[in-house]
C-alpha cells in the first residue's frame, strides 16, 4: 500500500459494469461446482481434451481402421478397470490383475483348444477361475487381514511365476490343434462386431451398467463404499467387513478372467509377456478417472472414463512411435499427476466452492430516509416500546413468529424445531405443542382453527389442534435454473386468502436458513412467492425474482397480498384477484430498514417489523459488488460486513403504502431483534429470530376485542 | 517490472502486501474483562486525555479540562473555544494543554516560568505531549493535513505525515525529531533525549531522538494511541481500537475507500470505532451479531474494543486490560498512573480506575 495512495474521486458503477453484473450469470459457477456430478465431469472433459489433441497431432486417429482395434483392447481394459475400481472403492488395491489375466488366458486356451470345452462354457469357467484366483487374494486380505498392497504384490509374483512355468512347459503343446467346439462364436468374441462395436467392448459396456447398478442401487455396492470410506463406521453399522473385502477381490479376479477370455479369443496365444505391466495401466486409468486411492469414493462411470483416457494416450503414444519404456514413464507421470490432483481436489474442493458460491450482485439502494430522533421524518426514533413483558424467557430459543388462537393461547416456533404453546392468561405454563424437525417460522390461522406454519428446510405444513403435522407444500414447479428450484427451501411466512389458497414466501433458492444474512450480502433476486391451492393439493410459483421475500399478508379486501422484500428494504403488492390480478406493484420503496413479517392491525392498517436498519456502509457495499466479492474471498467470515439485524422498529402502514406510525424500542432494549409483530386483543407480541423470549406490550388505542382469526374468518 | 508482477500476483492470491491477516490477541494481549469490571472513577462526556500534574488528576473532555476532586466528582480547571487535543503534566504542577488549531499552552505553571506561553502555534493539531526530564516539551503531531478529530480521514487517505517535535523550555522554535510517521497518536519519554511514540496506523511503537525513528515493538493487534510512563520503568499504552481484516480490506480497496470517504458520514465509515456498534446506522460485522437471546458474544469480531497494555522497559508487552466485543467501555484513549491506581479514559464516557499491579 503506497503512502501516497489517496482515495480516487468517487465513482459510481459505469454502464458496462452494471451490464456485467446484471447479465453475467456468475452465480451459476458456484451452483455448478456444488453439483455432485462435477467430479465426473472433470475426467469427461479430460477425455475430450485428449481426443482433441490426438485428432490434431495424429491424422487418421478417428478412422475406423484405427478405432476398431483400439476399442477391442479397450473393452478388455474396461473390464479390468471396473474390477480394480471395485477393489479401490472398497479400500484396497489389486496389483495382481496382470498375473491373474495371464493365468486365465492360459486356462481359457487350455479349456477350448485342449479339452475342447464348448466356447461359451469355457467363458463361464474362465470367469469362475478368475474369481477363484481373486478369492485367494480375498481370503488373505479379507479374512486373514493381510495388507492389500503386499499381499497382491506377492500373488502378482506367484501367479506370474505359475503362468511362466506353464507356458514354458505346455505352451507349445497347448495349441497343437486349432479346432474348437464353437468356432463361429469364438471368432465373434475375438474379431466380430455388432453394430460396428467389438464384442469385448459390448460386453464391457454391459458389465459397466451392471456394476453401476450394483454400486449405486444394491446392498453389496453400498457396503463396499461404506467399508472403503470408513472401516470402523462400517463395522459399527454391522457390515460384515471380511466378507465384503473378500468379495471385492473375487469380483476383480472374475473380471480379469472375463478380460482374459476375450484376449484369448482375439490372439489365441499364451506368451510369457501376456498381461505384463497391465496393473500400471489399469490403476492409472482408474485414478485418473477420479477414484480416490483412499477408498470410499468413486463410481463406475469414472473408472470407464479413466480407462478410456489412458487407452487413448497409450495408443496415441504407440502410434507416435514412442519406445515402450517411454510409454511407461509417461503413464507413471500421469498416475503421479492424477494422484496429486485427487488429493488436492478432495482437500480444497469445498474451499473452492465456498469462494465461488457467494456471487454478489450490483444493487443501488434508494436514498436513505432519516431516522434521527426528533426529526420530522415519519421514522424518527422514539422510545415507545419501553415496557415489554417477556413470555417464555429462557424457554424459547428464537421465536421468529408467533400467533394467538381465539382462546388467547400463544404458539411460537423455536430453533430446535418445536412449536410451543403458552397457555392464557398469564403464559407461565407451556407445553411442546408439536415437533416438526425443521425450523418453524411464519404462522397463519386457518378458518378451522388449525395452524398453517412455514418450516424452513421442509416447506408449508398444517398443525391441527389434535397435533397432527401434515405437509401441504414441499415442492413447486421446476424452473429454468442450474439449482433444483422445485424444492421449497426456506419457507418463511405465509397467509391465507379468502378462497383458501395459501401464499407463502421462499426467500432464496441458493442458501439454507442459517445463512439468511449471507443472502443479504449477495443480494441477488432468487426468492419467490409460492401459492398452494388446497383444492388441487398442488403448488406453483406465483412471483419470481424477489430479493428475500419474507413477510406475507393478505389485504383486507382479499384482492392482494403484501410482500416484504427484506434485503431490498421494500414492500410490494401483488394482486391475487380482481381486475389487476397477477400484477406486481411497488408499495413502499424506500424503507429505512429491512422489513420482515407483516400482519394486520386492529384499526385497518398493517404492521411490519423492521428487523434492522440500513447502514450507510452496507448500502455502499451493495453498490460495489467487487468489494463484497473480495471480502468473501479474503476476510474471515466473522469480520464480514453484514446488514444490521439487531436494531429495528415497528412500522404501521396502510394498503396504499402510507406510513401511519412507527414504534421504536429504547436503546439497549430487551428485543435487539424484531422479526415479527402480531396484534391481538389490544396487545402487541414481538418475536425475534435470535431472541430468547416473546415480548408483549399494551398498545395504547388498540381495539381490545380485535383478534386476527376474527378479522380473517369471523362474521363481518 | 518484477515488482509490478509480484504485486499483481499478490493481489490475486491475497498474499504479501495484499494479505489481510491481523495479529491475534494472545500472549500479553490475552483478553480479559478488567476494564469492563473496573470501578468508575468518573463518568463524564467523552473523556479524552488523562494526565497527572502536581499530584492532581486532570482530564480533557471536549473543550474543558477537568480536575478530579474526589471519587466520582470533578471541577472544571480550564475551558476554551477549541477542543483539547492533548495534555501533559509535571510533578511540580505544570500542565500543558494543546487545543485544536491553537498549539499548546502552559496553562498552569506554579514556577512562573512562562504561564501562557504558546508552543508550536503554527503547527497542525498536537495529538499527544510529554515533558522531557529537562522540562522541554515533546509534541506529537498526528497528521500534517487533518485536525486531530479527523483521524479517520488520515487513516483512510492513508496518512504518512505524522511528526514529533521538541520545544525547549526557553521558548525557542520547536526542533523536529521525526517526520513521515503513519500518525503519531502518543508520546512518552524513553531515556535522555529519546521518546517512545505510537506510530498508530503502522500498529507499532518507535523511539525517536537523534537519527531515524527506530521501531521497538511491531505487530501490535490494535492501534496504539497515547502513552504514559509507568512506575518501575516501561509505559502504559492505550489502544484506540483493534485491527480488523475488514478495515485492512477497505485500506487496500481504493474504489470503495474513495466512495466511502466522499459519500459517507465519517461516523459510519468502516473504520476503527471508539464505541460499540449498537446504533441503527453503524456498520455491523457478522461477529457482533453472534447473539443468543439478547447477549452478544465477547469473542465476536468487532470494530471497537477497550485495551490498555503495560509495556515493559525493554518494550516487551507485559500484560493488558480489556473490554471485549460485548463490552460497553470501548475506545480507551489514554491512561495515567496516580497514587497506586491506573486511571484510563474510555470514549464511551467512563474514567476507570484499576490497581496498578492488577493483572
Amino acid at each position: 500500500m503506497a503512502a501516497t495512495d489517496t482515495p480516487p474521486p468517487a465513482q459510481r458503477a459505469g454502464f458496462w459494469t452494471a451490464l456485467r453484473y446484471k447479465y453475467l450469470p456468475t452465480h451459476m459457477l458456484g451452483e455448478v461446482l456444488a453439483k455432485s456430478w462435477i467430479d465426473t465431469a472433470i475426467p469427461a472433459v479430460l477425455l475430450a481434451v485428449v481426443l482433441a489433441v490426438f485428432a490434431v497431432i495424429l491424422p487418421g486417429f478417428f478412422s475406423p481402421a484405427s478405432l476398431s482395434p483400439l476399442a477391442r483392447v479397450t473393452g478388455e481394459y474396461i473390464l479390468l478397470g471396473i474390477g480394480q475400481a471395485v477393489v479401490i472403492i472398497g479400500g484396497g488395491i489389486d496389483l495382481s490383475v496382470g498375473s491373474m489375466f495371464a493365468l486365465c488366458n492360459f486356462f481359457a486356451l487350455w479349456l477350448m483348444f485342449t479339452l475342447k470345452v464348448p466356447v461359451l462354457l469355457a467363458m463361464v469357467l474362465t470367469i469362475v477361475a478368475g474369481a477363484a484366483l481373486g478369492a485367494v487374494n480375498g481370503v488373505l486380505i479379507g479374512y486373514l487381514r493381510l495388507r492389500a498392497f503386499l499381499t497382491t504384490l506377492v500373488t502378482l509374483i506367484i501367479f506370474r511365476s505359475i503362468a511362466n512355468l506353464i507356458s514354458t512347459n505346455y505352451g507349445a503343446r497347448l495349441l497343437g490343434d486349432y479346432a474348437v467346439h464353437g468356432e463361429d462364436i469364438l471368432t465373434f468374441m475375438g474379431d466380430g462386431d455388432l453394430f460396428g462395436l467389438p464384442a469385448s467392448f459390448i460386453f464391457a459396456i454391459g458389465t459397466s451398467v451392471l456394476f453401476y447398478i450394483l454400486l449405486t442401487r444394491m446392498r453389496l455396492g453400498w457396503h463396499i463404499i461404506a467399508v472403503g470410506g470408513s472401516r470402523r463406521s462400517a463395522f459399527s453399522a454391522g457390515i460384515n467387513l471380511r466378507r465384503t473385502v473378500f468379495l471385492t477381490y473375487a469380483i476383480s479376479g472374475a473380471l480379469a478372467g472375463a478380460a482374459a477370455y476375450f484376449y484369448a479369443a482375439r490372439l489365441t496365444s499364451a506368451g510369457a509377456t501376456t498381461g505384463l505391466g497391465m496393473e500400471l495401466i489399469v490403476i492409472t486409468g482408474v485414478v485418473l478417472g477420479g477414484i480416490s486411492l483412499g477408498g470410499g469414493r468413486g463410481t463406475v462411470t469414472k473408472a470407464v472414463l479413466g480407462i478410456l483416457i489412458v487407452m487413448c494416450i497409450y495408443n496415441g503414444m504407440l502410434r507416435m512411435g514412442l519406445e515402450s519404456g517411454a510409454s511407461s514413464i509417461m503413464l507413471g507421470l500421469i498416475l503421479l499427476a492424477a494422484v496429486v490432483f485427487d488429493i488436492r481436489w478432495n482437500k480444497n474442493r469445498h474451499k473452492l466452492l465456498n469462494r465461488a458460491y457467494v456471487s454478489p450482485a450490483l444493487v443501488e439502494m434508494p436514498p436513505r430516509v432519516s431516522i434521527e430522533r426528533g426529526s420530522a421524518s415519519p421514522y424518527a426514533r422514539n422510545d415507545r416500546i419501553a415496557e415489554t413483558r417477556p413470555i417464555g424467557l429462557g424457554i424459547v430459543d428464537g421465536p421468529e413468529d408467533m400467533i394467538l388462537d381465539e382462546d388467547d393461547n400463544l404458539y411460537c416456533g423455536t430453533r430446535t424445531g418445536d412449536v410451543y404453546r403458552f397457555f392464557a392468561p398469564d403464559y407461565t405454563r407451556h407445553e411442546v405443542f408439536a415437533h416438526t424437525g425443521g425450523r418453524p417460522l411464519g404462522f397463519a390461522l386457518d378458518r378451522d382453527g388449525s395452524l398453517v406454519v412455514c418450516i424452513a428446510g421442509m416447506g408449508l405444513y398444517r398443525l391441527t389442534m389434535d397435533r397432527q403435522v401434515i405437509p401441504l407444500s414441499t415442492q413447486t414447479n421446476r424452473g429454468l435454473s442450474v439449482i433444483d428450484d422445485s424444492r421449497v427451501r426456506l419457507a418463511d411466512d405465509c397467509d391465507i386468502a379468502p378462497d383458501g389458497k395459501i401464499y407463502f414466501s421462499d426467500p432464496t433458492t441458493r442458501y439454507e436458513v442459517s445463512e439468511w444474512l449471507t443472502v443479504a450480502l449477495e443480494n441477488r433476486g432468487d426468492g419467490r412467492v409460492i401459492c398452494y391451492d388446497p383444492a388441487t393439493g398442488r403448488s406453483h410459483t406465483a412471483i419470481k425474482g424477489l430479493t428475500f421475500p419474507n413477510g406475507i399478508c393478505v389485504t383486507r379486501d382479499g384482492q392482494a397480498i403484501l410482500v416484504a422484500e427484506t434485503w431490498s428494504a421494500r414492500i410490494r403488492k401483488y394482486w391475487i384477484a380482481g381486475p389487476k390480478k397477477g400484477q406486481l406493484e411497488m408499495l413502499i420503496e424506500d424503507l429505512p430498514g429491512y422489513p420482515d413479517n407483516i400482519n394486520r392491525s386492529s384499526d385497518g392498517y398493517y404492521w411490519a417489523a423492521l428487523v434492522g436498519m440500513r447502514s450507510p456502509a452496507f448500502d455502499l457495499a451493495l453498490a460495489m459488488p467487487a468489494f463484497r466479492k473480495k471480502m468473501v474471498d479474503r476476510v474471515a467470515p466473522d469480520s464480514w460486513l453484514y446488514p444490521n439485524a439487531l436494531m429495528g422498529c415497528l412500522v404501521k402502514f396502510d394498503a396504499d403504502g402510507r406510513i401511519i406510525d412507527v414504534l421504536w424500542d429504547r436503546q439497549g432494549g430487551d428485543h435487539p431483534q424484531i422479526t415479527s409483530v402480531r396484534e391481538h386483543k389490544g396487545k402487541m407480541y414481538l418475536g425475534g429470530f435470535h431472541n430468547d423470549r416473546v415480548g408483549v406490550f399494551d398498545l395504547p388505542g388498540a381495539d381490545p376485542g380485535w383478534s386476527g382469526w376474527n378479522d380473517y374468518w369471523g362474521q363481518k | 517490472m518484477i515488482q509490478a508482477i509480484r504485486s499483481l500476483w499478490d493481489d490475486f492470491r491475497g498474499a504479501g502486501a495484499a494479505a489481510l491477516s491481523v495479529p491475534s490477541m494472545d500472549g500479553a494481549f490475552r483478553p480479559n474483562q478488567n476494564l469492563e469490571e473496573a470501578p468508575v472513577a468518573l463518568a463524564c462526556d467523552r473523556p479524552d486525555n488523562v494526565t497527572v500534574a502536581g499530584g492532581r488528576v486532570y482530564l480533557s473532555s471536549g473543550a474543558r479540562v477537568l480536575a478530579l476532586t474526589g471519587p466520582g466528582t470533578a471541577e472544571v480547571a480550564a475551558d476554551g473555544d477549541a477542543p483539547v487535543t492533548a495534555m501533559a503534566g509535571l510533578p511540580d504542577g505544570t500542565l500543558a494543554v494543546a487545543r485544536s488549531g491553537a498549539g499548546a499552552v502552559l496553562a498552569v505553571d506554579p514556577q512562573g516560568r512562562g504561564a501562557g506561553r504558546i508552543y508550536g502555534a503554527g503547527m497542525a493539531d498536537i495529538t499527544a505531549m510529554a515533558f522531557a526530564d529537562d522540562g522541554a516539551l515533546a509534541l506529537a503531531v498526528g497528521s500534517a493535513r487533518f485536525r486531530a478529530a479527523d483521524w479517520r480521514h488520515d487513516l483512510m487517505h492513508p496518512g504518512q505525515s505524522g511528526s514529533v517535535w521538541l520545544a525547549p523550555l526557553s521558548g525557542a522554535a520547536p526542533q523536529r525529531l521525526a517526520e513521515g510517521l503513519r500518525y503519531a497518536g502518543g508520546i512518552a519519554p524513553a531515556g535522555p533525549g529519546r521518546f517512545v511514540v505510537s506510530e498508530t496506523w503502522a500498529s507499532r511503537l518507535v523511539t525517536v531522538g537523534q537519527g531515524a525513528p527506530a521501531p521497538v515493538l511491531s505487530g501490535l493487534p490494535a492501534y496504539p494511541w497515547r502513552i504514559a510512563p509507568a512506575t518501575g520503568g516501561g509505559c502504559w499504552v492505550a489502544f484506540l481500537a483493534p485491527r480488523n481484516q475488514l478495515i485492512e480490506l477497505v485500506l487496500r480497496d481504493r474504489a470503495f475507500r474513495g466512495r466511502m470517504v466522499a459519500e459517507l458520514d465519517p461516523e459510519y465509515w468502516i473504520a476503527p470505532m471508539l464505541r460499540p456498534s449498537d446504533q441503527p446506522l453503524d456498520p455491523m460485522l457478522k461477529g457482533v451479531q453472534r447473539v443468543s437471546g439478547s447477549e452478544p458474544k465477547p469473542w465476536g469480531s468487532s470494530l471497537s474494543w477497550g485495551l490498555v497494555a503495560r509495556i515493559g522497559a525493554d518494550f516487551v508487552p507485559d500484560f493488558s486490560h480489556h473490554s471485549r466485543a460485548n463490552g460497553k467501555r470501548h475506545g480507551f484513549t489514554s491512561a495515567a498512573e496516580h497514587d497506586g491506581r491506573l486511571l484510563a479514559t474510555s470514549h464511551c464516557g467512563f474514567v476507570v480506575s484499576l490497581p496498578v499491579d492488577q493483572r
